[in-house]
């Protein structure tokens, strides 16, 4: 076993909390989340000149062939300024889809243009049901036939010029590559509170070519559950960085804040508390970077990173929770990046599915139900 | 629950002395309601971040407010270490933690 990370995932880490730290402070960060677009056009030019975008993308099309664990960490880093950006929906999500199922064509035309950071892409799945099940599809779309219904809780669809769009057909789910202004298609924001920017995207008669589909037709499960999973633990990896954020504020204070005479973490009940944070993101880290390694590997890793997920989503949320407690009333103020980081994790844990769906994976993966 | 705060009415009613017992229901109040607001943000999954202003929103959004507003209660009026340390040594007599 070997836990260290290359030289190259090092200098990753450390440039990317050094550019965050520098571009990306809590008042940066919260004028950009209380933005209308809801992240900083500028930061995301900056990232794209240091390839960030294109660290999924094959070599050929402009990117840097990057790996799961690289982009874990990198991601982990983004979660600990709790940077905004969509760059798990486009960078992550959206670019497996198309490294696996695209076209020549389909990747010519997006991919160089993503990993340059100047073309959004965004997959849109979810409907009513809020279900990220391919099972629970409703929206039916066929080459040859014509789109019309709703999307909800796409995330980033606000800004994304490109939309993949999952439709149940006769043969089975269908992946449709759409350009988000065509005729017929719609965004719309549903209004959530900070943390990611869902929208509810529509379709009214919007025809489906050939040239349209993303993939073969009725076999779209098959690419969607390897990027539902990469998006799952991409959103676990962000958590896991927001959370160690929190326990340095947490362990910051306790060190400074002076109660009764005595430093705030000189008392036991403040001692555990931070103890227990330890253990959660400690835990929560090393699930992800397990997961991150199997699926790499090609190895089997749908159970483990449904455990990464389902445990970074509760163990985040309990960090945040807590460290409302030890910060007391300053993490109350508005003007604290607390509350922000704490909206960011709830998103994080509901998208590519909460704890009760990934929990269901675990069960299932031991032979239960 | 709501028999101990009854009781304790009733003790405040009847002049007779609460030297933990309010403490001890404050704990206990604060915190099941956030248990219960976080139960129901786990039940609205998605739908549980939606503001009163989404169209899409579940019971008008009113669950991420409570979850949002009960986070402070288990501050505000006393803390809940500083409560539970008022439990631990008036109502059960354990010697209060050295001070500088």
């Amino acid at each position: 076993m070997d836990f260290r990370l290359s030289d190259g995932q090092q200098l990753l880490v450390s440039t990317a909390r050094d550019f965050l730290r520098r571009q990306c402070p809590p008042q940066v960060m919260a004028e950009s989340v209380a933005s209308e677009r809801g992240f900083s056009a500028e930061l995301w030019k900056e990232i794209s000149v240091l390839g960030w975008p294109g660290l999924l993308v094959p070599s050929e099309y402009g990117g840097s062939h990057g790996t799961t664990v690289d982009v874990s960490l990198l991601i982990e880093e983004m979660g600990r300024a709790c940077f905004p950006s969509p760059y798990v929906q486009s960078a992550v999500v959206a670019t497996s889809l198309l490294v696996s199922a695209a076209s020549p064509a389909q990747r010519e035309r997006l991919l160089p243009a993503m990993a340059r950071g100047d073309r959004l892409c965004v997959l849109a799945l979810t409907e009513e049901s809020a279900s990220i099940d391919p099972e629970a599809l409703a929206l039916e779309g066929e080459v040859g036939g014509t789109l019309s219904g709703r999307k909800l809780f796409v995330n980033d669809a606000h800004v994304a010029d490109d939309l993949i769009v999952v439709t149940r057909g006769a043969a089975g789910v269908n992946l449709f590559l759409l350009d988000a202004r065509r005729s017929g298609v719609r965004a719309l924001p549903m209004e959530a509170m900070a943390g990611d920017r869902p929208c509810e995207v529509s379709f009214a008669g919007v025809e489906l070519r050939a040239e349209d589909l993303l993939g073969e037709a009725g076999r779209g499960r098959g690419v969607l559950v390897p990027a539902l999973q990469t998006g799952a633990l991409a959103r676990a990896a962000e958590m896991v960085g927001c959370a160690q954020r929190i326990l340095e504020l947490c362990v910051d204070h306790a060190k400074a804040r002076r109660q009764f005479g005595r430093p705030l973490g000189s008392f036991q009940a403040i001692q555990h508390a931070c103890a227990d944070l330890l253990r959660d993101v400690e835990t929560s880290r090393y699930l992800v970077y397990s997961a991150a390694w199997k699926m790499e590997q090609g190895r089997e890793c749908a159970a483990d990173v449904a455990m990464a997920k389902a445990y970074a989503g509760r163990t985040s949320q309990a960090v945040a929770r807590k460290a409302h407690q030890l910060l007391g009333a300053i993490s109350f103020c508005e003007e604290h990046s607390l509350h922000l980081f704490h909206k960011r994790i709830l998103a994080a844990g509901l998208d590519f599915g909460d704890p009760s769906h990934h929990l269901e994976t675990v069960a299932s993966s031991m032979g239960l139900a | 629950m709501r028999l101990l705060f009854y009781r304790i009415a009733w003790m405040i009613q009847e002049g007779m002395p609460t030297p933990y017992e309010t403490a001890l229901v404050k704990v206990m109040a604060d915190e099941t309601g956030q248990a219960v607001a976080a139960l129901g943000m786990e039940m609205l999954g998605l739908y549980g971040p939606l503001t009163q202003d989404s169209r899409w929103a579940k019971l008008n959004g009113s669950i991420q407010h409570v979850y949002q507003t009960s986070l402070g209660q288990t501050i505000a009026g006393g803390t809940s270490e500083i409560l539970r340390s008022t439990v631990a040594t008036r109502g059960l007599g354990l010697p209060a933690e050295a001070r500088a």
